[in-house]
């Protein structure tokens, strides 16, 4: 059985790791809350866009435009939306195994990487990210979307790539999240639609007699790149919730098993330490018990007068 | 005195600004665009450019928006924007950094690539807007 010391030691190592436990589990759950804040704010903007973007389609009919139109090429280029660091549980794990089963069959000619776990994965796998978009991840920032977007539209101009695609973790609640693959070009907007709160309020607005200024069409070419922008910012901003939450959970589970541990180790402590202390003591008694039986044997031996 | 309109200025990151006004103007694609209540429900794109707020008839705020669109519905008026900026909140060094950065792209990439100096020119664009907004409320 460890001695007392080491078992000391190790209560003492348990509660230092649960305290960093405990401040990380803090920490996310901060973070969520203001990642949780951020899709509020992105999914309105982002819905006004998609609503305009419909509209215009439903309403002046014959307007195509090249980003709604299907290419015939199959190249693709990925983006995959993970976290900037690890101990989040599965998180990292569930989004890459997505990527990674979703490239398998396509002929993808560029990857662009949002979070250093992405970048360091396809590395490991012998792909080189284009591209790669560090601490985006950990803190959405709205210009660096959109440079990262206007290379990408510009690609796709050019016909270097006919699709774009993003892989990214999407929030649904607090204890659920859900990897997922979003089509980006050539736009699909029934795609879009999916999560989507329906309003009465919106179905009530008779959208027919709306004036386009300058034309439908002007109006569409200058919304579906701000759409895309506004997807991609939104996918990060879930990615960014799903990564704090899952790390949330991780955290709070470690912190429960370290306070198990503490438990048990303490048990484990006491018991040691009463046990050390009844040897000693069986042994002093034992020693005392002896020395009085010495003594009383001496007794016997010499008379009272003659001892020395 | 004017009659008020409900008005709701959103960005990805934040809502910029929510509540009533009598008076907006922008800069939409097709030139500055000025609304008042009561305007045809309409939609258009915004460019870069100066977006002003009359709450009442004597105050006037301005601030810088970048590219969006504006819709307007018979019971509010909403402004998407992808960077929406009080002049308080504009970082003129910045600014000044982007705006010398831009031009020294437009120097290099005259004539080799057509394709990316639509880019710097906006870049440069929203720059100066920026700093122009921010010398208009110093004074």
């Amino acid at each position: 059985m460890a001695n007392v010391s080491d078992i000391r030691f190790h209560i003492k190592s348990v509660k230092q790791t649960r305290q960093i436990t405990n401040a990380m589990h803090m920490v996310s759950a901060a973070r969520m809350r203001k990642a949780l804040d951020g899709i509020a704010k992105n999914r309105s903007y982002f819905y006004h866009a998609l609503d305009v973007i419909v509209d215009i389609r439903n309403h002046t009919g014959d307007i195509t435009h090249p980003y709604l139109k299907h290419r015939a090429g199959d190249k693709v280029a990925y983006i995959v939306v993970s976290g900037e660091k690890g101990l989040s549980g599965s998180y990292n794990h569930a989004v890459l195994a997505l990527a990674d089963s979703l490239m398998e069959d396509k002929n993808v000619i560029e990857v662009y990487t949002i979070g250093s776990v992405g970048t360091s994965h396809f590395l490991r796998r012998g792909i080189t990210p284009d591209r790669h978009f560090e601490r985006l991840a950990e803190k959405p920032k709205l210009d660096q979307v959109r440079r990262l977007m206007t290379i990408l539209i510009e690609q796709y101009d050019r016909g270097e790539i006919d699709e774009l695609r993003i892989v990214y973790t999407r929030f649904i609640n607090t204890l659920s999240r859900e990897p997922m693959e979003q089509k980006l070009l050539p736009v699909e907007l029934n795609d879009f639609k999916r999560g989507r709160p329906t309003s009465t309020q919106d179905e009530a607005y008779d959208r027919s007699y709306i004036l386009y200024d300058p034309s439908p069409k002007e109006v569409l070419n200058a919304l579906i790149p701000q759409l895309l922008i506004g997807y991609v910012y939104g996918a990060i901003v879930h990615a960014y919730a799903s990564e704090n939450c899952s790390r949330m959970a991780a955290m709070e589970n470690a912190t429960r098993s370290a306070d198990k541990m503490i438990e048990k180790l303490t048990q484990q402590y006491h018991a040691v330490r009463q046990l050390t202390i009844t040897n000693e003591l069986a042994d002093i008694i034992g020693a005392a018990n002896a020395a009085n039986a010495a003594r009383s044997a001496d007794a016997a031996y010499y008379p009272e007068e003659k001892r020395p | 005195m004017a009659k008020p309109f409900n008005l709701m200025v959103v960005t990805p990151e934040r809502e910029f600004f929510s509540g009533e006004a009598v008076y907006v103007s922008v800069q939409s694609i097709a030139g500055t665009l000025g609304v008042m209540a009561g305007h045809v429900p309409m939609v258009s794109a915004l460019d870069v450019g100066v977006l002003e707020i009359q709450t009442d008839e004597h105050t006037t705020r301005t601030a810088f928006h970048s590219e969006g669109f504006i819709e307007v519905r018979p019971e509010c008026v909403y402004i998407l924007s992808q960077a929406c900026e009080w002049p308080e909140e504009i970082d003129e060094k910045r600014a000044l950094e982007a705006e010398q950065r831009a031009q020294e792209r437009l120097q290099q990439e005259r004539g080799d690539q057509l394709g990316t100096m639509g880019h710097s020119k906006v870049a440069l664009m929203r720059a100066m807007t920026r700093r122009k907004i921010k010398s208009m409320s110093s004074k």
